[in-house]
């Protein structure tokens, strides 16, 4: 090893070099069936039991495109703003590996469904980024493989591997951007925010469940650095295995900083796949990438072209729905939001939840404050995404009704929507078993207040001589002694009353 | 003219997973040769003819496409029945070298 640095200061990397990304995302089509047989498309199950002669590559078997796994591609094409091609072809992609049991897989060459469009991408402070798609590509995904007898399930000292061919066959859309450049020190941001617009685009279409900690998302990171003011791209890296968002960013920031030591210190770049490492943030080595001429792409003779009609491409446009950013336009004109505020409704993942709760009866303020604070800090200290929390919009919507009505205080209903997270039942049930309503009563809350006055007769002459102000420490006193239940206003007011 | 090298065959030998003896080289690189020359034939018959597009399928089709539906396949013992080896329910191959794909 030499004595370079491996990683240089991240401010240091922008000092002297313009990072250039490629994304490359692989979506797994939530068909019923796979691309080319007609075996379910399902995550898991006991393996090898979703396969058939075709997707296990069997001699004399023939694959037929699946209607529907075209049509998604269309479509995710079109929300891209890409050119649906006319007339286009399979490839065979030639390459031996076990997940793989054709020994090729069926892919997209020199003539992609979708090409040259583009996304436009939501930074955390409000900035639009538009990044280019080069191409949207069909393919067919591998096998999965156990590798027995190494330390770790990796592919090293493992003795020997077992092939589970479920996954072999299910559709796969991969979308390349175009180079991305000009970003600066937001670089990692932007691949970030690029994959997460990305990732809502296709729940928005239907065409995916985009899971990918189940992998049925993928991204491939691939980083180069030029020399400030260069305008030829320095030799890049990809990076396999970002299966997060969070990722995403970390990957690209690390190589960053890894390639501009490596540069630094008067080395070069190797071209190669490098494994992405959740656990510490790291890339490391794989193997040289195989130039494109080692697959020997050729047309796939299996299958016939596809010549998607200019009608039935009109009539796969008109089965868009409204598109993340259309909706997140429509949100903040319909409901009067700051562009600050439309942002957090959005990146908390509670604009759903929001017009359902106002569906139910709520405000719009209410709701959004509920959602977009006070319960966006339930679901980070639980660890689970918003809309896993166990309360729903309707039983929210009656917290707020309730608050509405002065049966509860905001500091009630909080404990009121901790009883429903607990599972203790609806609010009314919560509030029944927990005691939770305001004293309102005002006999009893007189009691209190009489008490509290006999307790502190200086405050009692400090406001009959007119310092109305000092009325705060007995309506702490109340308060105190109700436990908080009681409506801090109306103790003022008995106070002030009692005072005369 | 096609002229396929000794290094050309090794290296395809290599992608598709052959051990090669540099003998048989000797052999293969001639004969494949060979065939080449009889396929480049082809396009000499095609000769000044540019409107004749490469065709990768026989019969003038598009758009052949199957409902989404879902088709019973081979049950888990079936599809291991020509497998040389299994495990788990899963088809076993000896130990992979190199890095994953």
């Amino acid at each position: 090893m030499t004595a370079v640095a491996e990683t240089l200061d991240y401010d240091e990397v922008l000092d002297h070099f313009d990072p250039v990304l490629g994304l490359e995302v692989h979506v797994e089509l939530n068909t019923k069936t796979k691309m080319f047989c007609g075996c379910a498309n399902v995550f898991g199950g006991e393996p090898n039991t979703h396969v058939c002669p075709t997707c296990l590559g069997l001699p004399g078997a023939l694959p037929v495109m699946n209607a529907r796994g075209i049509e998604s591609a269309i479509r995710i094409g079109l929300a891209l703003n890409c050119e649906i091609a006319p007339w286009c072809r399979f490839a065979r992609k030639n390459y031996f590996y076990p997940d793989m049991p054709k020994n090729f897989q069926t892919s997209q060459y020199d003539e992609p469904i979708a090409f040259n469009g583009y996304l436009d991408v939501v930074l955390d402070d409000g900035e639009v980024v538009r990044v280019g798609i080069e191409r949207a590509h069909m393919e067919e995904d591998t096998g999965k493989s156990l590798h027995v007898g190494g330390a770790t399930g990796r592919i090293h000292g493992a003795e020997h591997s077992l092939l589970d061919y479920n996954r072999a066959g299910v559709p796969l859309i991969e979308i390349v951007t175009k180079p991305i450049e000009g970003m600066g020190h937001r670089a990692p941001e932007v691949a970030r925010a690029y994959v997460t617009a990305l990732r809502e685009l296709m729940l928005a279409l239907g065409v995916s469940d985009v899971r990918m900690d189940q992998g049925s998302m993928r991204c491939d990171a691939n980083v180069s650095l030029m020399p400030k003011g260069a305008t030829e791209f320095g030799t890049r890296t990809e990076t396999k295995n970002v299966n997060s968002l969070r990722s995403v960013e970390r990957a690209v920031r690390y190589e960053m900083t890894r390639q501009a030591a490596v540069l630094r210190g008067g080395g070069s770049i190797t071209q190669e796949t490098r494994h992405f490492q959740e656990a510490d943030g790291t890339t490391s080595s794989g193997r040289p990438k195989e130039t494109s001429e080692d697959y020997r792409y050729f047309p796939e003779p299996d299958l016939v072209p596809i010549a998607p009609s200019r009608e039935w491409v009109e009539e796969l446009s008109g089965t868009l729905p409204e598109l993340p950013w259309q909706r997140r336009k429509r949100v903040q004109q319909e409901w009067g939001l700051t562009d600050e505020e439309t942002r957090d409704l959005f990146n908390t993942g509670a604009a759903d939840l929001v017009a359902a709760t106002v569906d139910a009866g709520a405000s719009v303020s209410e709701a959004r404050s509920w959602w977009v604070q006070y319960l966006t800090q339930q679901a980070n200290t639980r660890e689970v995404e918003l809309p896993e929390l166990p309360i729903t919009p309707a039983q929210l919507a009656r917290v707020i009704e309730l608050i509405g009505e002065g049966t509860l205080t905001h500091k009630l209903a909080r404990e009121v929507v901790q009883g429903v997270l607990a599972g203790e039942g609806d609010p009314d049930q919560v509030i029944a078993d927990r005691g939770l309503e305001v004293v309102s009563d005002d006999s009893a809350l007189l009691a209190a207040v009489d008490e509290a006055l006999a307790a502190q007769p200086d405050v009692v002459d400090k406001i009959k001589g007119g310092k109305v102000q000092a009325a705060g420490a007995i309506v702490g006193a109340v308060m105190k002694a109700t436990k908080g239940q009681a409506d801090a206003k109306r103790v003022r007011e008995l106070v002030l009353e009692r005072c005369q | 003219m096609p002229n396929i090298s000794r290094d050309e065959v090794a290296h395809l030998a290599k992608l598709a997973r052959l051990g090669v003896t540099d003998e048989e080289l000797d052999t293969f690189a001639p004969q494949l040769d060979v065939i080449l020359e009889s396929v480049a034939k082809v396009s000499e018959v095609v000769g000044t003819q540019q409107d004749v597009p490469p065709t990768s399928h026989a019969v003038e089709l598009t758009n052949v496409f199957r409902e989404d539906e879902v088709r019973q396949g081979l049950t888990q013992e079936q599809a291991l029945s020509g497998a040389p080896a299994a495990e788990d329910g899963r088809f076993r191959v000896p130990r992979i070298l190199g890095e994953e794909q």
